[in-house]
Formats: structure tokens, C-alpha cells, sequence
């Protein structure tokens, strides 16, 4: 979601701002720290951010809806470079759209790297290693994480816009409006994201193995045929 | 496995013809979720407004895109290989611990 230029006032423009800058410095000071530890982080990074530009824009129709919504693809973001990476990442590609296409606002920028880079990236991480951890496969912790990140951009976003505007009316009821508008839409799309996260890491895992251990989502000391195993 | 594939293939390109030539229009659910959106926010004095950059399609946009294009295509082209070329050194870190286990062996 991409919330409109003008939609939020200026006092939860700037605080949502405010927010999303944290997360940014964060993702510069670890891409700093990674560049010396990964050799390819940089062009990873560069290319991940035109992967996030194009599939945050692309609109999926849905028919049952007859609407059409896009994926994040944060969560996958956050899964191969890091949370705090993406929330970089996510700003850049949604200033572009912005500036090119008029999808999302310039004074809403700050809003929407909250809800699709640091909300559904962080989410996507803790679930793709959580069920990492407790021994799920890359298909399936990438599915999930995939899944339930997608779906929770659309909950932060449901929840910034109803604490701005929801002036007399009760913030849930708002909320509810907002959350319930998007949900027919975005839960087919959620289960499509779901999907795509499980499948590109399976691939990388199954043909470039060492990339997924560089980038730490793949131990070295279990190698190639380790992970064909499990996966 | 690929025979699914290619029918959800067939399938999709069936629905993308029938959506052309039916002139079905697939709003964005953004917008209508904006639309009522708008209407609370109203009320709070704030409102959805014209994008701060002129987005119409327009030469100058096919000029940026075309260059950004250019220079991304160059881009990643000149660091395809740290990206998708050789086998980084973690495999053939593992591959010389292999080689030595192996040389131990036969020792």
C-alpha cells in the first residue's frame, strides 16, 4: 500500500518520518558494516532495490475482487540482506515511485517505508528465523514469512492511517474500514508473495548455494548436499 | 510438475486476453482504499493531493527512463560477475578443506 501524497497531516507525516529514519540510519550503518564483510553486498543491495521497485508497482489483478493490488517483496528483501538493509532499500524504491509514477507521496514517504520496509521486512526476517529455528525448511519458512509479511504492511498501514485521520470517529472502527477494504484484495496476493519468497529461495539455495551463505541465511559448515537434504 | 506449470500459463494468458479485449478495468485497491480514506481525512484537514512532481507521461520521463535504464543496464552488467559469475570463495573454501581431509586420509 501506498498511501497517497496530502492523505496524512503534517504532524503524523513528520512522525512517521521521524520513525522510518531511524530504521534507514540503521540499514546504512549495517550496509556499511556488511560491505566490509560481503564482498557483493553493494550490487546485491543495488539489485534488490530495483527487484523491490518493480514488484511493489507491478498490479496483480484479482478477479474474484475485480480490483488489482501489488506484493511488497520486503519480506524476501529482509531475509537475503537484513531488516534494518531493506528499510534502505525500501525508501529509495518508493521515492522513485513517487517522482516517476505518483504511486505514494513525497510527504507520505516516511509512512510507507515504515509499513513495507521496516514493518513487513522485520516481520519476514523474525518468521523466516523463528521457523528456521525450530527446524522448518527454506520452501516453507520463505512461504510463511512471505505470506504473513505481505499482510502485516497492510495492518501497519490500516493502523498509521487510522491513528491520523480518525479525528471523532473511534480509531478501531476506522482501522477496521481500512483493513477490511484492503483484505480481499491483498490475501490472495499475500499467499502469491508467500509463494514467490519460498520459491526464488529455493532456487538460489538449489543453484547458487554459496550466495545464501554469504549472505548468512545458509551455514557453511552444512554445505550443498546438507541443504538438498533438508530442503 | 512442469505440465501444471504450463497450463497455469496457458490459464494466465487466457486471462490476460480476456481482460484486454473485454475492456475489463481492474481498479487498484490502494485508490479505492484512498477514496474512503480521503473522506476521514477530510475531516482532519487533511486531504489526498496532486503528486508534487508532474508524473504525466511525457518526453522528459522517457528520457530519465531510458538513461536510468542505460546506466542500470551497464551497471549490472559490469558487476554480473560478483553477481551471478564464479562460485564464491565459501565453496571453494569447503572444496580445498575437502581436498585436504582427502590428502590426510591417504596419508
Amino acid at each position: 500500500m501506498h498511501i497517497a501524497e496530502g492523505l496524512l497531516p503534517a504532524p503524523y507525516a513528520l512522525g512517521y518520518g521521524v520513525g522510518a529514519s531511524v530504521f534507514v540510519a540503521a540499514g546504512l550503518k549495517d550496509l556499511t558494516r556488511k560491505s566490509k564483510e560481503v564482498p557483493m553486498i553493494k550490487q546485491f543491495t543495488g539489485m534488490m532495490t530495483a527487484g523491490i521497485f518493480l514488484v511493489s508497482l507491478l498490479p496483480i489483478p484479482v478477479p474474484i475482487t475485480g480490483t488489482s493490488s501489488h506484493p511488497g517483496g520486503t519480506p524476501l528483501g529482509a531475509i537475503l540482506l537484513g531488516p534494518w538493509i531493506t528499510s534502505l532499500v525500501s525508501l529509495v524504491a518508493l521515492f522513485f515511485q513517487a517522482v516517476f509514477f505518483g504511486h505514494g507521496g513525497i510527504t507520505t514517504l516516511g509512512a510507507n517505508t515504515l509499513t513495507m520496509g521496516v514493518f513487513g521486512g522485520l516481520t519476514g526476517w523474525l518468521l523466516f528465523w523463528g521457523i528456521r529455528k525450530l527446524g522448518g525448511s527454506l520452501f516453507y519458512a520463505g512461504l510463511i514469512a512471505g505470506l504473513l509479511g505481505d499482510i502485516v504492511i497492510y495492518l501497519g498501514t490500516s493502523i498509521q492511517l487510522a491513528l491520523a485521520i480518525h479525528g471523532v470517529h473511534p480509531v478501531g472502527d476506522i482501522f477496521l474500514i481500512i483493513f477490511t477494504g484492503f483484505l480481499p484484495t491483498q490475501a490472495p496476493l499475500a499467499v502469491i508473495e508467500g509463494l514467490f519468497t519460498g520459491f526464488v529461495l529455493k532456487y538460489i539455495a538449489e543453484h547458487r548455494p554459496d550466495m545464501l551463505i554469504m549472505l548468512g541465511v545458509l551455514k557453511p559448515d552444512k554445505g550443498e548436499g546438507a541443504y538438498r537434504h533438508e530442503a | 510438475m512442469r505440465r501444471n506449470w504450463r497450463w497455469l500459463l496457458v490459464l494466465a494468458i487466457l486471462a490476460v486476453v480476456f481482460m484486454v479485449t473485454k475492456n475489463v478495468s481492474m481498479p487498484g485497491a490502494d485508490d479505492q482504499v484512498s477514496a474512503v480514506a480521503n473522506k476521514y481525512a477530510a475531516e482532519v484537514g487533511a486531504k489526498e493531493t496532486k503528486p508534487l512532481f508532474n508524473t504525466a507521461p511525457s518526453d522528459l520521463q522517457l528520457f530519465i527512463f531510458a538513461l536510468g535504464g542505460a546506466v542500470a543496464g551497464f551497471w549490472l552488467g559490469y558487476n554480473c560477475h560478483d553477481l551471478f559469475g564464479a562460485q564464491s570463495k565459501v565453496k571453494d573454501r569447503s572444496e580445498e578443506a575437502r581436498g585436504q581431509e582427502t590428502r590426510r586420509g591417504s596419508k
